[in-house]
């Protein structure tokens, strides 16, 4: 299975690019007055409004700032998901759209389901699936339904 | 899902449509009998019939094979139809229809007694043959099963079996869907095709209108409309970068097609409202039997059309308007005999298409609501205080119905009474963005109006700028703004740690977004002059600080996203026309989030000063001016209400005749005024290169007055002085922003420019003894105005600024007026109120009463007259107020 990987705060994650709608350069963010500061902000994505989440802020770490490298990452809603993933990942995704902001994107690769290792315990995080060793990489895979229902983690959001 | 859920889904659906077509089908037979209505019911029995079959609704076939029996045997003439039929035929209707709605699809129903009485009314107007053998003729299923000692119809076993096969696995598998078929054909002559192509096609049968129709998902609306109005912003873009090109045939041409995208898809939206209307006619059926009165319904413009959403919203409200009608407002027959009155009430209830919005009216012929009662209820319940009660105006009290617990009823019936309700209408009503409007007479019938927006789709929003950011503002929460500058003598003020502003005599809270939002960044920058927006939820009112006011746009509002969900005081985002984006607030949501503890202040206000005195200080002496300069010095001004447009024009746009400046404005040849040829002014700067002219709403004054600048709109009390300086055209001067302002008398003005049609009318009061006037008006200037004009023809004036004042005056020497001339439209008592008032008073009857408003349409003037004033003149228009003023003095 092909999976786009990304930096968030000099980590390497990815995120399998059949849960991806489209990548963009951040443009302007719209910040919601009153918003918890992990939310960048709302883009106009051709006449959607995608809210965007700072995706290092959401991991505890640095915040990702708007730069050349940046990119928004904007995710489907479960009604476009239609084709399901093979790799036991939440197929339930938020019914919004939502965008992750990050440091900036590498290439594409193909992850086989054998080489996807469970998470460390001490490196454990409601946000991560699996982790992968590629040559000298470390790529932890994300959980895209786990980050986009914010809602039941509140907490990591204050 | 399956298909066999798929289908199953889509046949309730699609049986939904088809009793829906029924019950209109019925309510035409019973005013006419056709047989292409008896086609109709036949086509609609039918369908459900066969696909009730198919999924072995066992109740429903059997009820509604009975049903379509006798609708065959009419259509074949072996029955002749009977009006008395109806009934049952309804009964029947209806029993599908609970049928449908039940979880078990009527299953566990018991329908003998409605089969008995369709077979029983179908016996009775029986022309031929013995009653067994049309039974047997009729329903054959029926008789035999009967014989047999059991309720269960034959059909039924049938469909027994083929509950036992395997149906959902297997369907698609061949030789059982043949069996399937056989054993459904066997008993319903319906074959699954059939089944499944009826329900996908309902215009199988050739005789229906063609009339097709797909459902399609509510999400892929909103997509279409979502990227329809991102192509109207590309567009909008396109056309501003192209705007000098010279060659842009081709993106004009699909600029138009793109308008014309936008308006096909918000129709797609659109459904007309007769669906939820017919229902009423059953409502109001069942209810006249209720309540034992002779009501009918008279519906119009089922035609009209209303975004979805809305038409299903409206449906509770309706209702219970409907429901009001016939328990309180229709008298009982014995009731409208002795009141001299029509014995069958009627309620009428129309919706119709009105400058961009619809009107939907619920009116009756009945009793009207009754205003006194309603104020002891409301003073019983606290909810106004006797002072309040007693300066009420019948309208005013009977708008008190649509606070929550307060109905008139007597006792609480089944129907209404209980005082739930004209709140949630009202509220239900204003959360749609619109707004309603009640009319009553005592003993001649209600009437409530739904102005109600087309579409809830586009809402069309004020969008202001607090901080770095911009936010919307749905007009329908909006209801005034309000600039304040250093010396104005209303000031936001600070009251017991509340800080507030007085709004007309109410006491409303002022907020920061700071304060909302809790996030101190992104609050107004401030300066000398705060504006401020009147929002309101229900009836709270509270002021938003702003930075400034941007402009009106029609948006459409995008649901927050659920990770935003806690800030409620957002009722969602949108996107703006320049492809920003920007939060739109709720007035419902702020109200609640700040417990606004606006009872707290009106008591705190109450304590501090009468709320009459207050009522009467501020709107009795607010007047809105124009404010314009003709040169660098002097400062004028007129009352805003006459202005029509103001214009920004070059120079060289004048076109010069004999003389005379004239300009092209529209398709009219306007002749411009230079003030400083009738006043004592500083000549007009002639080395400007644009100046402005002001057109004014006078009747066949058209003129522009040239202005070199516009200053501002001005909103005060207003004290006029003598003007030091002659000239008949100065209604007085004023201090305004600390500099002198002269006040024009348009009218005069107009007097002068043009001689021939506006010459005063001699009066011949002088001749008579007959010149005693009363003027009536609440606003300062026109009151003047008014005075000017009648003395300057020889009457003697006595003012006064509303209703209360006038009576009072008319009471403490009735004999000493001969005619009162009225506004209509004023605080504490309004004109109507006056007339209504003085005609019911012996020694006032006689005085005759003239009407005298700025609106200039028909309607009101009809309802003018109704009300009891005996003429009617138009404020802006000397000629005729003078007309309607001397045709009393000169009858007599």
């Amino acid at each position: 299975m092909l999976y786009s990987l990304f930096h968030v705060d000099k980590t390497l994650m990815a995120v399998p690019i059949t849960t991806i709608l489209e990548i963009v350069r951040p443009s302007m963010f719209y910040s919601i007055s009153g918003s918890p500061e992990v939310i960048d902000g709302l883009i106009n994505f051709r006449g959607k409004v995608v809210t965007v989440i700072n995706t290092g802020l959401a991991f505890g770490g640095n915040k990702v700032e708007t730069t050349e490298e940046s990119r928004v990452y904007i995710f489907k809603k479960n009604s476009e998901l239609k084709v399901a993933d093979g790799t036991g990942l939440d197929s339930e995704l938020s019914p919004d759209n939502i965008g992750l902001h990050v440091d900036n994107i590498e290439n594409v690769i193909n992850i086989e389901i054998d080489e996807l290792q469970a998470v460390p315990a001490n490196m454990a995080h409601p946000f991560y699936k699996f982790v992968v060793r590629k040559g000298d990489d470390f790529i932890i895979i994300l959980r895209p339904a786990e980050i986009l229902n914010l809602n039941k983690d509140r907490d990591l959001l204050s | 899902m399956n298909i066999e859920d798929e289908v199953f889904k889509n046949f309730l659906a699609e049986m939904a449509e088809r009793l829906i077509d029924l019950e209109q089908g019925l309510q035409d037979l019973e005013k006419e009998f056709s047989i292409d209505v008896i086609n109709k019911l036949f086509r609609a029995v039918h369908t459900i019939k066969g696909g009730c079959g198919f999924f072995s609704l066992t109740k429903i076939t059997e009820l509604s094979h009975l049903f379509e029996d006798i609708l065959m045997k009419i259509r074949e003439g072996d029955l002749v139809f009977d009006v008395k039929m109806v009934p049952t035929f309804f009964a029947a209707c209806d029993a599908l229809k609970d049928m449908h709605e039940s979880d078990d699809y009527g299953n566990s129903y018991d329908i003998k007694e409605i089969c008995a009485d369709l077979l029983s009314g179908s016996l009775s107007s029986q022309t031929f043959g013995s009653p067994e053998q049309q039974i047997k003729k009729i329903l054959p299923v029926e008789i035999e099963s009967q014989d047999k000692g059991s309720n269960l119809p034959k059909a039924e076993l049938h469909n027994a079996q083929i509950n036992h096969m395997p149906v959902d696995k297997s369907i698609e598998s061949e030789p059982v869907k043949k069996d399937l078929e056989k054993s459904v054909s066997v008993d319903n002559d319906f074959t699954l095709e059939e089944v499944i192509k009826s329900i996908q096609k309902n215009s199988l049968d050739k005789n229906q209108p063609q009339n097709e129709t797909i459902r399609v998902k509510v999400d892929l609306l909103n997509r279409l409309m979502e990227l329809t109005g991102e192509i109207v912003v590309g567009r909008n873009q396109l056309l501003r970068q192209f705007a000098d090109s010279d060659n842009k045939i081709a993106l004009s041409s699909m600029a138009h097609l793109i308008s014309d995208l936008q308006q096909v898809v918000l129709q797609t939206r659109m459904q007309p409202i007769g669906g939820t209307f017919t229902k009423f006619n059953r409502i109001v059926r069942d209810l006249s039997k209720q309540v034992n009165k002779q009501i009918k319904l008279v519906v119009k413009g089922e035609e009209t059309e209303l975004d979805r959403s809305i038409i299903e919203s409206l449906s509770d409200p309706l209702t219970h308007l409907i429901r009001n009608c016939c328990d309180h407002g229709i008298e009982s027959s014995q009731l409208r005999i002795s009141n001299g009155k029509d014995p069958t009430g009627t309620i009428w209830l129309e919706a119709k298409n009105e400058r961009g919005q619809v009107s939907i009216t619920i009116e009756d012929n009945g009793a009207g609501i009754d205003t006194e009662k309603v104020k002891l209820k409301a003073l019983k319940t606290g909810l106004i205080t006797s002072v309040q009660a007693a300066s009420m105006s019948d309208i005013e009290a009977a708008n008190l119905i649509f606070n929550p617990g307060l109905s008139t009823s007597d006792a609480i019936t089944s129907l209404s009474g209980r005082g739930v309700g004209m709140d949630v209408v009202k509220s239900t009503v204003e959360k749609l963005g619109g707004a309603l409007d009640l009319e009553t007479k005592s003993g001649l019938g209600a009437k409530i109006t739904f102005y109600l927006p087309t579409t809830l789709a586009i809402m069309s929003s004020l969008i202001v700028r607090i901080g770095d950011n911009r936010f919307a503002i749905p007009h329908s929460e909006l209801r005034e703004v309000i600039l304040i500058r250093p010396g104005d003598e209303l000031q936001i003020e600070k009251i017991m740690d509340h800080t507030v502003y007085r709004l007309r005599g109410n006491l409303i809270p002022i907020l920061k977004m700071s304060e909302i939002t809790g996030d101190p960044s992104q609050d107004s920058i401030g300066g000398d002059h705060s504006v401020f927006l009147v929002l309101h939820s229900g009836t709270n009112q509270f002021g938003l600080i702003v930075d400034s006011i941007e402009h009106t746009e029609e948006i459409v509002i995008k649901p927050l996203p659920r990770i935003l969900n806690k800030l409620t005081y957002y009722a969602g985002s949108s996107i703006l026309g320049d492809s920003d984006v920007a939060m739109v607030l709720s007035a419902n949501g702020i109200s609640q989030n700040q417990s606004l503890h606006l009872q707290e202040l009106d008591s705190l206000f109450l304590n501090n000063k009468s709320f009459e005195d207050m009522q009467l200080m501020d709107m009795q002496e607010k007047q809105d001016l124009l404010v314009f300069r003709c040169g660098p010095d002097e400062q004028l001004a007129i009352p805003l209400s006459l202005v029509f447009k103001i214009e920004r024009i070059d120079v060289d746009q004048i076109d010069k005749i004999a003389n005379k400046h004239f300009i092209n404005l529209g398709d009219k040849n306007i002749l411009l005024i230079y003030l400083d040829q009738y006043l004592d002014l500083k000549p007009f700067p002639s080395d400007s290169k644009y100046f402005f002219v002001i057109t004014t709403k006078i009747d066949r004054f058209e003129v522009g007055i040239v202005a070199s600048s516009i200053e501002e709109s001005f909103h005060a009390r207003l004290v006029l002085d003598t003007p030091p300086i002659s000239g008949k055209i100065i209604l007085g001067i004023t201090k305004l922003y600390n500099r002198i302002t002269l006040i024009l008398d348009l009218f005069s003005l107009a007097e002068q420019v043009s001689p021939e049609s506006f010459k005063a009318i001699d009066f011949s009061g002088k001749s008579t003894n007959k010149n005693q006037l009363l003027v009536v008006d609440d606003t300062p200037f026109f009151r003047h105005l008014e005075k000017k004009y009648f003395e300057s023809v020889g009457f003697k004036v006595t003012l006064a600024s509303n209703g209360r004042e006038a009576l009072e005056l008319l009471l403490e020497k009735p004999s000493k007026y001969d005619l009162v001339v009225s506004d209509i439209v004023m605080p504490i008592m309004d004109g109507y109120e006056l007339v209504k008032n003085m005609k019911i008073n012996s020694l006032l009857m006689k005085i005759p009463v003239v009407a005298l408003t700025s609106f200039s349409e028909a309607e009101h003037h009809e309802k003018a007259l109704a009300a009891g004033f005996d003429g009617y003149a138009i404020k802006t228009n000397k000629e005729t107020i003078l007309k309607a003023v001397n045709r009393f003095l000169i009858e007599e």
